[in-house]
């Protein structure tokens, strides 16, 4: 196990598009985040109804759309060369293969998630108090407050859980835009059905697809309160981050059966 | 000597169609094997399922005496080129083998040390996507000899070969069998095995169609010949014919003689006088063998094509 973790670590190494994908996670999660702070105006006949922990968080609407690019880079690519036939050879044992490949994203995605994560939103909360944020109706938020913390690491946690499903769609698709574009759909396609259906489908959609996850971001009592104005959580913050996860070791556990069973 | 690389009553479907049919080899050290077949005869399926790629559907496939799977660290027991182009093309070839080498345990240093003996060495450190075909054959082998294996399975690795390195190939090759490896190549084009291998095993659709020496393929084909050039003509084949001979008038003056050795042509045509202006041996060539084999096994002239799966 450690030489093929070894091996997998020399070739993500020098892999530059995963790098590339790797620094765009940070750079879209701090600088989103900054950018949707500085644009929300509060509301004066709504005073106290947003949630300025959520609304510090906003980049990883972008991030996840490269940690979805990492996640599929670290196998899509070997399948388009046939590199995985080398792979296969050198290392027999598919689950080895995959769980390195597991083990070395989120090794990376969750540090790098951690930091983009706190970083912008301390920025976003910066910036949001200058919109108007701010006492009486907003008391300030820190890193340091429970339900900030929780939704900074869950962020990070979250982004850990789709770099990993994307890694396993990877594996079943064997194709790179095809599992871009399955990725970025599952994680998009949910938002937009969810003002067009009766509450209670959009309720169910909230709770069982990669999307319940957001309950981590959360502070009050509403779950994506940026999409939708409906109150309540549809599910609970470490709930949701649990289910996108259930959605990351299920494609992982696909992609497993898909490499095991299909021949290269 | 012992088989190192065998496979017993080994068969793959892919849907309807067969691609490796109730296949007994038994690949032996020290010598060069040809696998041949036209393109479609189910070489590459079979050395994917002897590296463990793919799935039997009945028999087996062995590396010394064990299914590939099971070895440990397998780069050090067999040693294999699959396709060419299969490298990340952003990566250096010297980043490619040293993951390689990792996987198994190699040491690093092994990754210049075969960059060297492939001739890769000056650009070691480029991207392997900006490689000729030729350049990334060599890496391919790099790769193969990585873990100084004792087994070679060595998919079509003159595709892309310029005359040089066709030349650098058979070299290596030659060494590494007399080394008392066991090397396996597969080739579609059984010329430029002619002069390479020691051995071969040819197979179409699937089936074993030979596992012969060389030497015996070409003359289970055709006897030796001889052509003769002489202004009596007439006379020679009268006279040839009178022996047993089959003599067949190639031209104004020349004479093609099967059925008798080349001195005893010449023998009795000095005997009666007769004026020989030149006189040559023939041989069926490898490729001329070869055609007889396989000509009623090509899938392109008869029935389904059992496919080879083209693996893109």
């Amino acid at each position: 196990m450690t030489r093929t973790l070894l091996s997998e670590w020399t070739k993500l190494r020098t892999q530059r598009g995963a790098l590339v994908a790797l620094v765009m996670t940070g750079v879209l999660m701090v600088g989103f985040s900054a950018f949707f702070a500085s644009e929300q105006q509060t509301d004066t006949r709504f005073a106290g109804d947003d949630d300025l922990v959520q609304f510090g968080l906003m980049g990883i609407a972008f991030a996840e759309i490269a940690v979805v690019v990492l996640g599929a880079s670290l196998i899509t690519g070997e399948f388009g060369t046939g590199m995985i036939r080398t792979t296969l050879i050198a290392t027999q044992q598919p689950l080895r293969v995959l769980v390195a490949k597991a083990t070395l994203l989120s090794v990376l995605v969750l540090p790098v998630a951690l930091a983009a994560s706190a970083g912008g939103f301390v920025i976003a909360q910066e910036l949001l108090r200058d919109n108007g944020y701010a006492p009486p109706s907003y008391p300030e938020v820190s890193l340091t407050d429970p339900t900030a913390a929780r939704a900074v690491v869950g962020s990070a946690l979250l982004l850990t859980a789709y770099a990993l499903t994307a890694l396993g769609l990877g594996t079943i698709l064997r194709h790179s835009g095809a599992t871009i574009a399955t990725g970025v759909g599952l994680l998009f396609l949910p938002l937009l059905f969810l003002g067009t259906f009766p509450v209670s489908f959009a309720r169910r959609i909230e709770q069982v697809t990669p999307l319940a996850g957001f309950a981590i971001q959360s502070s009050g009592d509403r779950m994506l309160s940026a999409f939708d104005g409906r109150s309540g959580m549809a599910i609970q913050p470490w709930a949701g981050l649990g289910v996108a996860f259930v959605w990351a070791f299920g494609a992982l556990a696909v992609g497993y059966l898909a490499l095991r069973l299909r021949d290269v | 000597m012992e088989a190192v690389v065998e496979t017993r009553g080994l068969t793959k479907r892919y849907g309807r169609t067969v691609a490796v049919d109730d296949l007994s080899i038994a690949v032996r050290p020290g010598r060069i094997t040809g696998f041949v077949g036209p393109n479609g005869a189910g070489k590459t399926t079979t050395m994917h399922l002897l590296l463990g790629l793919a799935s039997a559907d009945a028999g087996e496939a062995l590396v010394q005496g064990r299914p590939y799977r099971a070895l440990e660290r397998p780069l050090t027991v067999v040693g294999a080129l699959l396709d060419a182009r299969a490298f990340h093309p952003s990566r250096s070839a010297r980043s490619h083998l040293r993951w390689l080498a990792r996987s198994n345990g190699i040491p690093g240093g092994r990754a210049d040390e075969v960059l060297r003996l492939v001739g890769l060495s000056t650009v070691a450190r480029k991207r392997a996507g900006a490689f000729s075909l030729g350049m990334r054959q060599r890496l391919g082998i790099a790769g193969a000899l990585l873990g100084d294996p004792p087994i070679l399975i060595l998919d079509e690795p003159t595709i892309g070969l310029d005359p040089e390195g066709m030349q650098w190939l058979r070299e290596t090759l030659r060494r590494l069998a007399a080394e008392g490896r066991t090397v396996f190549v597969s080739s579609h084009q059984m010329g430029e095995l002619e002069d390479t291998a020691d051995h071969l095993i040819v197979i179409g659709r699937g089936r074993l169609l030979a596992d012969v020496p060389v030497s015996e393929l070409i003359a289970s084909v055709s006897g030796e010949r001889v052509e003769i050039r002489t202004p009596e003509a007439h006379a020679a084949m009268r006279l040839l014919a009178g022996v047993g001979a089959t003599p067949v008038s190639s031209g104004r003056d020349r004479v093609a003689v099967e059925g008798l050795p080349a001195h005893r042509v010449a023998e009795l045509l000095a005997s009666r006088q007769i004026r020989l202006d030149e006189l040559r041996t023939s041989r069926a060539t490898l490729e001329e063998a070869y055609f007889r084999l396989t000509r009623d096994a090509a899938t392109h002239s008869a029935g389904p094509v059992a496919a080879e799966r083209s693996l893109a």
